[in-house]
């Protein structure tokens, strides 16, 4: 029975170590400002059109599908306000990290992976460099501060998506749409709508650091990684938010 | 470069380290003295690698103790280990070099990352290229390792290992998965190193013959190779052979108490001499 729950207790705390140390290198030297910035451009930039593409569609489905229930009570002018409150407290902070936990966690730990079973992070060490203070540190604080940017893009041309449809097919005008859209949104949505991805951008990136830096048994071992780090990010984003609105409805 | 060959570069006193209930390292006691060349065979899983990274501080051992150039580095942190690191040169078995970085800015990058080895930016290019031009791979500067061969990353390893002069080099199986000549070339630069610089060498292999070589072979600068000894010179040479068995030591003793070994796991990695 010991032994079967060492296993898990272990990885816990070596991922709490492995959390600790990344949060300590982000204030002790050497930093790697141009690390910071590659990941940056890695994880923002090159999430961009995925998180678009998913924004504008989850905003246009939502805008359909609550059209439809809301004729109902003849209230089709409220679709606005709908699909913004959505998107912009739930399905835009989670969709947004969950495509970039499928682009991001997957790529750190394959690289990470390969790195380790190739013994470069061995290397690393040997040659004088701090392995969290290079790979992980740079890639927390670059997505601590693209997620959040990332979401507010999905949420607005979520809102955008959404307003076509209103316009095209529901027959609204913009004013309309716009004015219930924005007028629902509270400064407490917004905030907590930026907090999530925030939270979320620790989970992805240290999940998959966790299992990059932990990978054994070669290529085989690269892929097993890269699919726990899938998976386990993903889940616990659901969990995250689950907690986050739990704080969020009891204020 | 004179060395005191009664210094202790390295001694491990009955260090064990465990991977969950496996023992990869089971109580091993030796010590290496400045200038000497020590030779470990063992099978795939012996704990050869787990040897040469504990010497490192890479793995930290269960229990024992592991002097570096006379320091316990057991409790230190990794900010202290570096200074350690930056005397010691390593030769990872996979070659652990940077698959990103082209093949200068690898061997240039102990020289600008180990506090301890660190030279002013305008010096690092050459000593780089130096480094470079000695394993004969002074072309490769730009290329990426994955552009190169098993035999030419190999070189670079060594080339990287070297690069910061370092008194104790720790090579791991540098001829694994290597065509002969290929093999030959690289045992003679591990040659070359140790005799033109008067390196102590620790060498992980499971191939009779580079140890072999090493033991009776010395760099001849005047040639440009390395050539037999006579045995007084063999044994001014001090080659120490080590056989691990289950991280265990199963023999430690000269070339010729190797050769002549009759313990059944000991003598299969003599015979099996090309």
């Amino acid at each position: 029975m010991l032994d079967t729950l060492k296993s898990p207790v272990l990885a816990v705390q070596d991922f709490y170590l492995l959390t600790g140390r990344a949060l300590r290198n982000i204030v002790r030297p050497p930093h790697y400002a141009a690390d910071i910035y590659l990941q940056m451009d890695i994880i923002g930039v090159g999430s961009l059109p995925i998180v678009i593409c998913v924004g504008f569609f989850s905003g246009a489905v939502m805008a359909m599908q609550m059209a439809k229930a809301l004729a109902q009570y003849g209230a089709v002018g409220q679709t606005g306000q709908i699909v913004a409150i959505t998107l912009v407290r739930e399905l835009g902070p989670v969709l947004t990290s969950l495509m970039v936990a499928g682009r991001t966690a997957s790529g750190i730990a394959s690289e990470l992976g390969s790195m380790k079973v190739t013994e470069q992070i061995d290397a690393m060490r040997a040659l004088g460099t701090d392995p969290i203070q290079k790979l992980v540190t740079p890639r927390l604080i670059a997505a601590c501060f693209v997620l959040p940017l990332l979401t507010v893009i999905a949420d607005f041309v979520g809102i955008f998506g959404g307003f076509l449809i209103a316009y095209f097919n529901l027959s609204m005008t913009p004013d309309q749409y716009w004015n219930t859209a924005w007028q629902a949104l509270s400064y407490t949505d917004v905030f907590f709508g930026m907090l999530k991805p925030f939270v979320f951008a620790f989970a992805i990136v240290l999940t998959g650091c966790y299992y990059g830096l932990n990978t054994t048994g070669g290529t085989q071992g690269v892929g097993r990684a890269t699919t726990q780090a899938v998976v386990v990010s993903s889940v616990l984003i659901f969990f995250l938010t689950f907690f986050i609105t739990r704080i969020f409805v009891s204020l | 470069m004179a060395h005191d060959e009664s210094q202790s570069v390295l001694r491990l006193d009955h260090v064990t380290v465990r991977f969950f209930e496996n023992k990869a390292l089971d109580d091993i006691s030796f010590e290496v003295r400045s200038g000497e060349t020590r030779v470990i065979f063992g099978a795939a899983g012996s704990g050869k690698t787990v040897l040469l990274k504990t010497a490192l501080g890479l793995i930290k051992p269960d229990s024992g103790t592991v002097q570096v150039f006379g320091q316990d580095i057991g409790g230190m942190q990794e900010m202290d280990l570096f200074r350690i690191r930056s005397r010691i040169g390593v030769l990872f078995q996979e070659g652990g070099l940077f698959d990103s970085l082209t093949v200068e800015e690898n061997v240039a990058y102990p020289l600008e990352n180990l506090a301890e080895a660190q030279l002013p930016p305008d010096q690092v290019r050459a000593r780089a290229a130096e480094a470079l031009q000695f394993v004969e791979l002074g072309q490769t500067l730009d290329k990426f390792p994955a552009e190169l061969s098993g035999g030419m990353r190999r070189r670079v390893g060594i080339a990287r290992a070297i690069v910061t002069e370092p008194p104790l080099m720790l090579y791991d199986s540098p001829t694994a998965g290597l065509d002969p000549i290929t093999a030959f070339t690289i045992i003679d630069l591990i040659a070359k190193e140790r005799d033109l610089k008067n390196t102590t060498t620790v060498m992980a292999t499971h191939r009779f013959q580079d140890g072999h070589f090493l033991a009776t072979c010395r760099y001849n600068p005047a040639v440009g190779r390395a050539e037999p000894v006579t045995e007084a010179e063999e044994n001014a040479l001090g080659t120490v052979f080590m056989v691990l068995n289950q991280g265990r030591i199963a023999f430690e003793g000269s070339l010729g108490e190797f050769q002549a070994s009759t313990d059944t796991y000991v003598a299969k990695f003599v015979r099996h001499e090309e």
